[in-house]
């Protein structure tokens, strides 16, 4: 009996890689579709427009592969490598055709002309190259960067804070502000952004970094006490009652020794911290109105709009956002498994 | 490029000198009243500031009730300082003081400020009275006509009642497919002796390491009806399995409901498009946690059963399902407050609530008061919101505590543990 426990039969192995690769398909489908979106030369979603499917009776099993390989891979990019790149889609050429057809005695007639051939130069990296040369795409990011940068450190510093009087030491109302800070989890949060906006406002910080930063760091601040906290209360006191013994202060027995003890829960309570302000955009939506202020999030919902999609653009835009951010958290994942383990150890 | 660098830097020089006023202003204020809580002119001063504050708000235009308010708190503090806490906590206080001020200021403050809303008549058609004279008209002759227009049958919307049961179905599904999902693939990737277990993981968690935003447009760019992926995937699929009989055309899939839709505009469409999105969004975290469960179960405990003859699927229900009990039920919970407050989903599925037909009560709850500007009904809506929460989740603790008393120290790792494994990709929506 043991030995069927310990030892799987070779046709439920294949079974359980069948399974596992569906569902690593499923998993990074859309992925691939926005990278296959992006090197589109249109602002189409698809590439069945392109090659139409045959009709029912006629069509094979052969004809569905390509229909998937066109949803996947980039033909664009085929093309190019082949060599045979033709480029402009109908409509562009179409432009083209009646620049042609303009007037000559028309003063303007070169500059449209001009621009019409601009047009039909759009190659498969072309979304690539207006993303960061008409629009403030670097900007955004940049935006996006400081925002959650300092929201997270300022955010971390505080909950650090409260997190060791809330470990640390008894006083009174202490239950009461841990029932506070678990309710704020559940308050839904259209609730919050009208006051926010209000309070933001009568500090005079509407439309700055400013703003945005504080309401993001005070946002962040229940859950990370509550992490920091638990955290905490497996880091023994006795290094610190040693300390004091020697006569350092509470505040710097905080410092000098309680928080270079706990730095894999401050990572894993920042990296949560700069993730969540880093994907958002409510706040952000209603506290800042210029466009050379906002983040990320603002300027790629911009383009993915209803009735003037650029999806060509949007899905440039979320290739060269998403792939860093991807990779830095599924870095950084093993390291939060590794701080997991060393507190339930302790604890 | 137009990366202008000095502006910014400008205003972190300046949010840099706020925060440190503020914190400074914090650390002074209590820092004082411990130094002086103890001197004879204490109470005496702290009753004048009081008056001063008071008259100081009237004269500047507030309310009596505002300035009632100037005149209390000072005191408060002063006879709080004095007779309760004789300087004892300074310690505590010192480390609590910017935390509690961030929190006052934007979680406490705003609370009480919406509960304050809730009573009065506040929308676009009130609003010039509101600015011109500093106070709305209550609602109502007691003031909680808001409360009751809740759960009346609305013109600019779905009645109460429907928007919470399809809340209650949307929290439901997605609970049901997070977790089974979750736990077939965690049972999957748990198989003994198979190899490239980190490769699947890694490209398993993909959709959790993925922004959320980004994610949820990239699944409504491919539900677009026309160009989308979804629906041509689903005609060429019909089109291959058909037959074709006499003149009829034949395509067994689409009696199973297997056809191509118009995801946007038919209202069951929609929904089922969000929760596709939002189950494909949250099986990962599910997923590494029943994981991390599983490996954690020691082997010589199914050895035990198997030596006493328990099949595959008794193993299953009596070993596996409760060793992973204490793990799994705070994730569950917190998974479920999640998905009843997600906004973020059902907003960007829904293009900012352009679409009708799919919102469930936060999305309802975002549009009564920023498309119709409703916010005193706003204030009182989501208070109804809230409660449900509140009496939801005590339920739940009351209904899993039942059971059996889980030893507190494991439960409580166990909680510690989901709380650093778990993704806050709710703060965006929780403000």
């Amino acid at each position: 009996m043991a030995a069927t426990i310990n030892k799987v039969s070779l046709p439920r192995l294949l079974t359980v890689h069948l399974l596992l690769s569906v569902a690593c398909i499923v998993a990074t489908f859309p992925i691939f579709r926005i990278v296959a979106i992006s090197f589109r030369n249109t602002d189409t979603v698809s590439a069945a427009a392109k090659s139409s499917f045959p009709p029912p009776g006629e069509a094979t099993a052969d004809d569905y592969v390509k229909f998937f390989a066109d949803a996947v891979v980039p033909y664009e990019i085929i093309d190019a490598i082949l060599g045979k790149e033709k480029a402009a889609p109908a409509v562009v050429e179409s432009v083209k055709e009646e620049a042609t057809a303009i007037d000559p005695n028309d003063p303007f007639a070169s500059l449209d002309q001009a621009s019409a051939s601009k047009v039909t130069e759009r190659r498969w990296y072309s979304n690539y190259t207006d993303l960061f040369s008409r629009y403030l795409f670097l900007q955004w990011i940049y935006n996006s960067i400081m925002i959650s940068l300092s929201a997270s450190l300022i955010g971390i510093f505080l909950s650090a804070t409260a997190a060791y009087a809330f470990s640390r030491f008894e006083f009174p109302g202490k239950r009461f502000a841990l029932g506070f800070l678990f309710m704020t989890q559940m308050i839904p949060g259209p609730l919050m952004i009208i006051p926010v906006y209000l309070v933001i406002k009568s500090l005079n910080l509407g439309n700055s970094y400013a703003g945005l930063v504080i309401a993001m760091s005070v946002t962040i601040l229940p859950f990370s006490i509550m992490v920091l906290r638990g955290y905490f209360e497996t880091v023994p006191k006795s290094l610190e009652e040693a300390a004091r013994v020697d006569g350092c202060t509470a505040v710097s027995a905080f410092f000098r020794i309680l928080l270079p003890l706990s730095t894999p829960a401050l990572a894993i309570a920042f990296l949560f911290a700069f993730t969540s302000a880093w994907s958002e955009f409510l706040l952000a939506s209603t506290l800042i109105d210029d466009a050379s202020l906002r983040p990320w999030t603002l300027g790629l919902m911009e383009f993915s709009g209803n009735y003037d999609a650029r999806w060509g653009l949007f899905a440039a835009g979320s290739v060269v956002i998403a792939l860093p951010s991807m990779i830095l958290f599924l870095y950084s994942s093993k390291y939060v498994i590794s701080g997991l383990t060393v507190g339930s150890v302790k604890g | 490029m137009n990366l202008s660098v000095m502006p910014a830097i400008i205003e972190l020089l300046k949010l840099g000198g706020i925060l440190l006023l503020m914190l400074g202003f914090a650390f002074a204020y209590l820092l004082v009243n411990y130094r002086v809580w103890n001197s004879k002119l204490y109470l005496l001063s702290k009753v004048l500031l009081g008056l001063s504050l008071g008259f100081f708000l009237k004269a500047a235009g507030a309310s009596w009730l505002t300035a009632g308010f100037g005149l209390a708190v000072p005191v408060a503090i002063g006879l709080y300082f004095r007779y309760m806490l004789k300087g004892r906590y300074r310690t505590p206080a010192y480390f609590l003081a910017p935390a509690i001020l961030g929190i006052i200021l934007l979680f406490l403050y705003p609370l009480l400020y919406q509960f304050f809303l809730s009573f009065h008549d506040l929308s676009l058609k009130t609003f010039a009275d509101w600015v011109r004279e500093g106070s709305a008209p209550l609602a109502g002759s007691f003031g909680l006509e808001n409360y009751f227009e809740v759960f009346r049958d609305r013109a600019t919307g779905q009645s109460f009642v429907v928007v919470l049961g399809r809340t209650l179905l949307w929290t439901f599904i997605n609970l049901v497919f997070h977790l089974g999902l979750g736990l077939a693939l965690a049972m999957l990737l748990n198989t003994p002796g198979m190899r490239g277990v980190g490769i699947y993981r890694t490209i398993l968690t993909l959709p959790w390491v993925m922004p959320q935003v980004i994610a949820v447009l990239v699944w409504r760019s491919d539900f677009n009806e026309s160009v989308g992926f979804i629906n041509q995937f689903i005609n060429v699929t019909n089109q291959l399995i058909s037959f074709q009989v006499g003149d009829n055309l034949i395509q067994p899939l689409t009696w199973i409901g297997f056809q191509p839709r118009q995801w946007f505009v038919d209202p069951t469409a929609l929904f089922m498009a969000a929760c596709i999105v939002n189950i494909w969004l949250g099986v990962p975290f599910m997923m590494i946690n029943s994981l991390g469960a599983l490996q954690s179960i020691p082997k010589s405990v199914y050895e035990a059963a198997s030596i006493d003859g328990a099949r595959a699927w008794q193993r299953f229900y009596h070993v596996t399902l409760p060793l992973l009990k204490p793990v799994m039920v705070p994730a569950a919970m917190l998974g479920a407050i999640w998905t009843f407050n997600n906004l973020n989903v059902i907003y960007l599925m829904t293009d900012g609530g352009r679409y009708e037909g799919a919102d469930i009560l936060v999305t309802d709850l975002f549009k009564q008061s920023f498309t119709y500007y409703r916010y005193g009904f706003a204030a009182a809506y989501s208070f109804v919101i809230f409660a449900i929460l509140c009496v939801f989740t005590y339920l739940q603790t009351r209904l899993t505590a039942e059971g059996k008393p889980i030893p507190d120290k494991k439960a409580e790792s166990a909680a510690a543990q989901n709380q650093l494994t778990q993704k806050p990709n709710l703060s965006s929506t929780r403000v």
